[in-house]
């Protein structure tokens, strides 16, 4: 049988074990397994799945995931997330939707220090629920932006999402990084016009809030020292190319542990849950990737990705066309499927053309971590919507869902942004050498 | 009522074993913070470096996530779709025991691969670069942390066979 209709009825049955419900990473490995077996021989696919598991798990370079996992869930119990929100609070809470305008600042602050989406939400949701709930605002504006606010993290260095895409397409985490830091911010200030727009559409989706004197305004900068510090140590350190990734992300843990003893907000039992989280996270993404190791050895054989890319090299039609192809088929398939399933999945496959259509694999891989943004938000699997469902227990998922589509359109308003002028994401990518 | 009770006592004793693997998985998780730590301070303000610091991370990392394969299994932490959990009696219940039937046969495969990988780094004498630290330790602790898995997905078939027959 022909390679490629190997690799295609490969590609058909792993979307069957998804749907199915199978872990992904089980699915891949499985799918992964076979098609070798049938590829090559049973004997040679035997031996492929215990050594790339184990080659995935004795990884040095993937040491930097758990290590970054562990310094956004120390950051997490740490305190540092709920005095971002009461500095912005301070700061912004008499806007119109000024609980929600600090929930956005406060979560791409808190992006900065943690690399999780679910944990950026459950810290910033937890206190700025509440405080919404207090001032009257609507249930579907809160809840929305508090999820969406969330995901704003998987932009902000340090992210999971670019470790992840750096390790497989061989880029360097720094530059992918730094390339992150413009486009979140860019977005955390889209999403912050779109409040104001709701609120002046719909005067009582989020009344402002009490005013404050400027002396509690300047007092209230203290709030955000812990994360500034935590993020120039570590992030200063890895763009200054003091320290590799796992080391910045070692020095991270120590430092958010640090300031949760500091603060008096880091218990024994704290410390030992985030501990368990950031362990049980390491472990999923780590068989996520072994998983899609697998599968990428039985697509590689298939030559499919080779293929491809020269198939789309010979097209009558503009590069650019094939990319917005791309980019709308990651947005596709980012609502069904979990961000860093989309990463793992789909990158070994399509970077193969993005290199032959010449576009920039850094520019590619904010694109990539900014297009499975729409995953953490959107049904089956938007992992920060069942976050704030759990905060929130008397307001509806679908409640939760309809809170987060009015930001679809600030955040296609960035992917136009990023497409027109991609020196957006490129340019601070040149100040980092390594 | 005795296949209950069989399944509540694997049940009771998979959560054992895997908060067992998970404590060794804490410790080293923590080693491999702690060691980064102590290579980077030794580099940079002491001029030297932990001795197979890398080495000691990346080995720690096996340790580490191996061992809390089944407790993230048993958290539900594995990233899957939802699409057919409203799906009605029978048919869930035969899905289910489909998954977990697949799973136990991957995980098998997984543990006996595991542990003929073990033997060939043990004849090979495979060892890392630097301090020469034998590898098929660590081959072999893969294999093991794969064996509660298995339990677990056991575990979950008998569950979903008996979901499909109470329909």
């Amino acid at each position: 049988m022909n390679p490629i209709l190997i690799g295609s009825i490969g590609i058909v049955v792993l979307l069957v074990l998804f749907s199915i419900g199978m872990p992904m990473a089980f699915s891949m490995a499985a799918v992964g397994l076979v098609g070798f077996a049938y590829l090559v021989s049973p004997d040679a696919a035997f031996n492929l799945l215990p050594r790339d598991v184990f080659d995935q798990f004795a990884s040095y370079s993937l040491t930097v995931i758990p290590m970054f996992v562990m310094m956004g869930c120390y950051a997490f119990a740490s305190g540092i997330g709920r005095k971002l929100f009461n500095t912005a609070y301070v700061l912004l809470g008499r806007l119109p939707g000024g609980l929600a305008v600090s929930t956005m600042a406060a979560s791409t602050a808190f992006g900065a220090v943690c690399g999780s989406t679910a944990a950026t939400t459950a810290t910033i949701g937890k206190v700025a629920l509440p405080e919404m709930k207090k001032f009257h605002y609507n249930d579907t504006f809160a809840t929305g932006t508090v999820a969406t606010a969330g995901g704003l993290g998987i932009m902000i260095p340090p992210s999971t999402s670019f470790i992840v895409y750096g390790l497989l397409t061989e880029q360097s985490i720094g530059k992918l990084y730094i390339s992150g830091i413009l486009p979140g911010l860019i977005l955390a200030v889209l999403f912050m016009a779109t409040i104001q727009v709701w609120c002046r559409i719909d005067r009582t989706a989020g009344p402002p809030g009490p005013s404050t004197t400027w002396k509690a305004k300047m007092k209230s900068l203290t709030g955000v020292a812990d994360a500034l510090i935590l993020f120039a140590v570590t992030m200063g350190g890895l763009f200054a190319g003091w320290f590799t990734p796992t080391q910045a992300g070692a020095i991270g843990s120590v430092g958010a542990l640090l300031i949760g003893l500091f603060n008096r907000e880091l218990t024994w039992q704290k410390f030992m849950d985030a501990t368990k989280d950031g362990l049980r996270i390491s472990c999923m993404i780590m068989l996520l990737i072994a998983g899609a190791t697998v599968f990428s050895h039985f697509i590689t054989r298939t030559t499919m990705p080779a293929i491809l890319a020269e198939g789309v090299g010979t097209l009558a039609v503009p590069g650019f066309v094939v990319m917005i192809l791309i980019l709308v088929f990651y947005f596709i398939i980012g609502t069904f499927l979990d961000a860093m399933a989309t990463i793992v999945l789909v990158v070994p496959i399509l970077f193969p053309i993005i290199v032959e259509l010449g576009y920039d694999p850094i520019w590619f891989g904010v694109m990539v971590t900014l297009m499975s943004m729409t995953a953490v938000v959107s049904p089956p699997d938007g992992v920060n919507v069942y976050v704030v469902k759990g905060i929130a227990r008397d307001v509806p998922i679908t409640t939760i869902f309809k809170g987060t589509i009015p930001y679809l359109a600030p955040f296609f308003v960035g992917i136009v942004l990023l497409v027109v002028f991609p020196e957006i994401a490129t340019t601070l990518s040149h100040y980092i050498k390594y | 009522m005795k296949i209950t009770d069989t399944i509540g006592r694997l049940d009771k004793f998979n959560v054992k074993i895997s908060i067992w693997f998970e404590r060794v998985a804490i410790i080293a998780v923590l080693g491999m913070i702690l060691g980064t730590l102590i290579d980077v301070i030794g580099a940079k303000v002491f001029n030297a470096p932990l001795r197979a610091g890398t080495e000691l991370i990346y080995l720690l990392q096996v340790i580490a996530i191996g061992g809390a394969l089944a407790i993230s299994k048993i958290d539900g932490r594995h990233v899957r779709i939802e699409l057919i959990d409203r799906l009605p009696q029978p048919a869930l219940g035969i899905i289910h025991s489909l998954v977990a039937l697949l799973g136990i046969v991957l995980f098998a495969l997984l543990t006996w691969g595991s542990f003929e990988y073990m033997q060939s780094l043990r004849i090979n004498n495979d060892v890392t670069s630097n301090v020469r630290f034998p590898l098929f330790p660590f081959a072999l602790w893969q294999g093991l942390c794969c064996i509660p898995v298995i339990l677990i997905l056991i575990s979950e078939f008998v569950g979903s066979l008996r979901e499909i027959k109470r329909k």
